[in-house]
């Protein structure tokens, strides 16, 4: 059969127009609605350096997600699932994982990312000459080496189940190895493959990032820009929000955070976090050392009434241990009452029943520790516990009673896995042991060191729990509630979940509607 | 005068170096250093003897003291401990900033300060004169934080956003956008410091007005306005500029609060940033230049003095 010139054209045009709506309206039209605009994130402290390797601060930490990748991220159930690494394996018990690349992601500079940028950056996170604060926290990594171009072998000194999940931290992202020669420089400029690219930074001031062309994620990221800013006044900052100066307020503080919902086209979001402060119950001396004493004082807290004067009520109920529904190996316990007859016999059968006076520290920042020292200060005299409050600065409480084995209050944000926080709270050696309960107990911290031999997620599970048991009955510290993550928006900022942890905001499918006031930036 | 200056300048010098070593002497009492605050509760024994190690931080303090003030010497302001930035680019940023802040204020100090102060001596104990001195009054009385937060509620509220609430905008941002996020903290500044010079020039002029040259002056027939511009002013103002000199010192460096309210970037927050890390490279070139321009205001202001009245001879 001849075909004319005509005939084909139509025939191959509507073949054409078959495959352009299956494959690109959705796309086109999503993108040209979706794309542009600067996105303007305030935050109430902490914006020093960043340098992945070393930043500690929540406000480093979501700039740097912005401009870097891990190998892994956290699902909203904190699960890992696939980021510059697209799957993984475990070998010999947990002890060897294998991670394979992503093919063709590129650098901000130009460069594909290989194999040998994932061993540059753990071999220097793990370097003790770096010192970067969370080198404990990174599981116990042997070696780090090249299997080919695309893949990356760890080798573990014991068994380490919930790597994949560890290796989201903040403090793993992934920098292109030329970048890590000037660990200096690193704290002003960036050599990452993310969805933004560093544009400016004043650091205590701002940071601003645009938007990444060649990104792995085709299409993403849809703003053209975010803009990180540092409001030392949180009144100021509401206010900020409210003149629509700033889209998006993440960590609201509590009391402030019902003044967002009241503001018509504005949003207030909330989810369990894993954020706690604590108080040590230094097991290693009297009156603690005394297991009895420990659960009078923990018996003493009204914990609901505790969360409701402190944070608001915006959180989830505590029972003595620091897993929160925020963790993937969580398993619920029954809720703690106060008892107050209960508390006081257990002092007189510890021999206190004229009560015991003790010194209770707590650094001023952020405010909620004071708050829980001055809250716990009243609920616990009746049962006969005088505390002696004192209240100082940070720096202070850093050199002089923080990890000393005094009574104080902790404060610590969510981890990647249950596994971080507990060895960090409990373990003697990869953790520091805050309560200095870890002698006297080392059955206990056997539980902690053979869950990390377990794969599968439900066996975990239970392991855990009998763990959380141990630490609500007998461990060392007092932990009333977690505190909600809060952030607050413009129903304009479209897509954007809140994380459990709030610096891993992740911006790379969030947009801007139309009625945004910074949509054509 | 030229031996006047000379001396003066020496002994600024003096001061300055006094300054450094009672700042450095001070950090060091406090407890924690930039390696502990860097690593916060995540600090290790080991990673922060090698944080010292690296900053030099594990030095006798003399050797500590003696490298910095030989680098300073040479032109190297040295770098950052906190954000590992050379520290002369931080604090010529912050100083600009602080700078256009100050000079706003002073300005509108002036020009408002001092009329209003001339009135209340023209019209002594009659209602303006109660009204005006009541009034600054009440605007010194007042905490800054809360001066600041009611002109934010008031003037930047979403129902009136005639001014940003916060921050900073650079010149090249447009000269509209950079005047608009100074007023509001200028404004708060205005009101705490008018009181001074209100009162300053009120009294100021009310003893030069009792002076017998005035009285003469009067009686050959000169106007009121002839006599307060030309004879009374001149005289009465001396005292004012000494003020004028301390309050730019004081707005350079010790308007945290203001800064804090408006999330200004100047002085003053980089100082307590620097306290705060102990980041002592940062802390001590922040509190030599502020230093630098108390000392230098006040040396202007000396000079200033000779020239507005004759009399008074440096030599």
């Amino acid at each position: 059969m001849r075909m004319s010139r005509r005939a084909f054209l139509k025939a191959t045009g509507l073949v054409g127009a078959t495959a352009i709506p299956a494959l690109e309206p959705v796309s086109v039209l999503a993108q040209s609605e979706k794309h542009g605009g600067l996105l303007r994130v305030s935050v109430t402290f902490g914006l020093s350096t960043l340098n992945p390797i070393m930043h500690i601060s929540g406000a480093e930490w979501m700039a740097t997600k912005w401009m870097y990748n891990n190998l892994t991220r956290l699902n909203a159930k904190r699960e890992p699932v696939p980021d510059l690494a697209e799957s993984w394996s475990a070998a010999d018990g947990a002890r060897v994982w294998t991670f394979k690349l992503r093919q063709g992601v590129r650098f901000h500079h130009g460069r594909e990312l290989t194999a040998d940028d994932v061993v540059a950056t753990f071999t220097t996170l793990l370097d003790p000459k770096t010192a970067s604060p969370y080198r404990g926290e990174v599981g116990p990594i042997d070696r780090v080496e090249t299997v080919d171009k695309s893949t990356v072998r760890f080798t573990m000194r014991a068994p380490f189940s919930v790597f994949p999940a560890v290796v989201a931290v903040p403090n793993a992202r992934i920098v292109a190895r030329e970048g890590l020669a000037d660990m200096k420089a690193l704290a002003a400029r960036e050599f990452g493959t993310g969805p933004f690219k560093l544009k400016e930074f004043v650091p205590g001031d701002h940071v601003t990032v645009e938007r990444f062309a060649d990104y792995f994620r085709k299409a993403e990221p849809y703003l053209d820009g975010v803009t990180l800013r540092v409001f030392p006044d949180p009144a100021t900052e509401l206010t900020a929000f409210k003149s629509k100066e700033i889209d998006l307020i993440s960590g609201v503080t509590p009391d402030l955070f019902s003044e967002v919902g009241k503001q018509p086209g504005a949003e207030g979001l909330a989810v369990a976090g894993g954020t706690f402060a604590a108080v040590t119950l230094p097991s290693d001396k009297p009156p603690f050392n005394d297991s009895r004493v420990r659960e009078a004082l923990k018996l003493c807290v009204d914990r609901k009434l505790m969360l409701a004067a402190i944070n608001s009520g915006q959180g989830e109920l505590g029972v003595d241990h620091p897993v929160s529904s925020a963790y993937a190996a969580y398993s619920p316990l029954p809720p703690r009452a106060a008892n107050i007859d209960r508390a006081r016999q257990l002092m007189k059968d510890a021999g206190l029943a004229n009560g015991v006076s003790v010194k209770l520290y707590a650094a001023n920042s952020p405010p909620i520790r004071e708050r829980i020292a001055v809250v716990l200060k009243e609920m616990a005299q009746p049962v006969g516990f005088n505390f002696d409050v004192e209240v100082m600065a940070y720096d202070r409480y850093l050199a002089q009673v923080w990890n000393k084995g005094a009574m104080y209050v902790v404060y610590y944000a969510t981890r990647p896995t249950a596994d971080a926080i507990l060895m960090k709270l409990y373990h003697p050696k990869e953790g520091l042991d805050e309560g200095r309960w870890a002698p006297a107990h080392p059955n206990a911290i056997r539980l902690l060191e053979q869950a990390r031999e377990i794969v599968e997620p439900e066996r975990l599970r239970r392991h855990y729990a009998e763990f959380l048991k141990i630490s609500r009955d007998e461990g060392p510290y007092m932990l009333p509630f977690f505190t909600n993550e809060l952030n607050g928006k413009w129903a304009y900022v479209r897509d954007y979940r809140l994380s459990p942890s709030s610096s891993d905001m992740v911006l790379d499918d969030v947009w801007l509607a139309a009625d945004a006031p910074k949509k054509k930036a | 005068m030229t031996r006047y200056a000379l001396r003066r300048l020496a002994s600024i010098a003096l001061i300055l170096l006094l300054v450094s070593v009672i700042v450095f002497a001070a950090v060091h009492v406090l407890p924690g250093n930039a390696a502990t605050l860097i690593l916060g509760e995540y600090a290790t024994p080991e990673a922060v003897r090698t944080l010292e190690r690296e900053m030099g931080l594990d030095r006798p303090l003399l050797a500590q003291y003696a490298s910095w003030i030989g680098s300073v010497v040479t032109g190297d302001w040295g770098v950052s401990l906190a954000m590992k930035q050379p520290v002369a680019a931080i604090v010529a940023a912050r100083l600009r900033n602080s700078a256009f802040l100050a000079l706003a204020a002073l300005t509108v100090v002036v020009i408002v300060g001092i009329p209003l102060g001339t009135l209340a001596a023209l019209r002594r104990g009659r209602p303006v004169d109660l009204a005006i001195v009541t009034a600054t009054y009440v605007g010194v009385s007042i905490p800054e934080f809360v001066t600041g937060l009611a002109l934010l509620l008031v003037l930047a509220s979403p129902s009136v956003g005639w001014f940003p609430t916060s921050g900073y905008a650079e010149l090249t941002s447009g000269v509209g956008a950079w005047a608009r996020h100074l007023v509001l903290p200028a404004m708060t500044l205005t009101i705490v410091l008018l009181a001074h010079i209100v009162r300053q020039t009120r009294s100021g002029v009310a003893d030069v007005l009792a002076a017998p040259y005035i009285r003469a002056a009067r009686l050959k027939g000169a106007s009121t306005r002839r006599i307060v511009l030309r004879h009374a002013l001149r005289n009465a103002l001396l005292p004012t500029i000494t003020v004028l000199a301390l309050d730019l010192g004081y707005l350079m460096g010790g308007i945290v609060v203001v800064e804090e309210v408006f999330a200004y970037p100047g002085m003053g927050r980089l100082i307590i940033y620097a306290v705060q890390n102990r980041d002592v490279p940062l802390l001590q070139m922040c509190a030599l230049v502020v230093a630098s321009v108390y000392v230098l205001a006040n040396f202007a202001a000396d000079l200033a003095y000779a020239w507005l009245d004759p009399r008074i001879r440096y030599s």
